[in-house]
């Protein structure tokens, strides 16, 4: 009795043990499924993930590269269109524009221009002799200035 | 100075068609013997102070023709339309032997 009493007690305790490592069997199984959920299909998921930053990154700098484009190709637009109506309007107002230009290199002639188009200024000026010149341009005969640096 | 007896050559019929003056800083005297040695027949002007010159920015700048030069104005010309307005603008060491387009700048001037 008492021999089979121990044994019993063996036995439970043999199956306490037993049920103790089929436990721990059920815990690893439990942390495999989680290693298998968070390990091999986290890598895709990952992968997928710097994939689609990749292509939205090369399609933000795309709409950076082609909106680049289309301002530049803007304000050559309106470079080309500006440059047009100054140049009308330079013709218009009698400007320089499709009078002969400089027949040389700009180290021997250069145009200025500063005052194209603008109403020339009056003056007064002596000569050797004394005699007193008043210029008064716009009395319907055009007028050249020569510019001389003089006999220095 | 050899430029304005090249000019020379050319003021007759320039002349025909509009009012030309040689404008320069000289004393009376200098333009005395200037007039003497190139023989110009259009009045030459004593722009002593320069102030003509500074009205019509001719005188030299960085990268024009005589742009390293100070005290004097710069060699070319300027045309005026018969209506006051300027026309041309130009600075040219060798304005004297642009008699030819001067001339074509007038005529294109008077066509409008």
């Amino acid at each position: 009795m008492s021999e089979i009493q121990e044994d019993g007690r063996n036995r439970r305790g043999s199956d306490t043990a037993l049920g103790g490592t089929r436990e721990a069997r059920g815990q690893e199984a439990m942390e495999s499924q989680t290693e298998h959920r968070e390990g091999p299909m986290a890598t895709p998921k990952s992968a997928h993930w710097e994939e689609r930053m990749a292509a939205e990154t090369r399609r933000r700098r795309e709409q950076l590269v082609r909106l680049g484009a289309f301002v530049t190709l803007g304000l050559v637009a309106v470079g080309v269109v500006a440059w047009l109506i100054l140049g009308q309007r330079a013709g218009d107002l009698g400007g320089s524009a499709g009078l002969p230009g400089p027949s040389d290199e700009p180290s021997i002639t250069q145009d200025v221009g500063t005052l194209v188009g603008q109403s020339a200024p009056g003056f007064t000026l002596s000569d050797a002799a004394g005699q007193d010149y008043t210029v008064t341009p716009g009395q319907g005969r055009p007028i050249v200035l020569v510019s001389h640096m003089g006999i220095t | 100075m050899e430029q304005l007896g090249e000019l020379q050559q050319s003021v007759a019929t320039i002349g025909e068609q509009a009012d030309i003056y040689v404008i320069n800083s000289d004393t009376p005297e200098q333009s005395r013997q200037l007039k003497q040695i190139t023989g110009i027949s259009v009045p030459v002007l004593l722009d002593r102070d320069l102030e003509v010159a500074r009205q019509y920015d001719m005188l030299p700048k960085p990268g024009q023709p005589m742009g390293m030069m100070e005290g004097v104005a710069q060699m070319g010309f300027v045309v005026v339309d018969a209506g006051g307005m300027i026309r041309v603008q130009r600075v040219d060491v060798k304005f004297g032997e642009r008699g030819d387009q001067l001339l074509e700048i007038l005529r294109m001037i008077e066509q409008g």
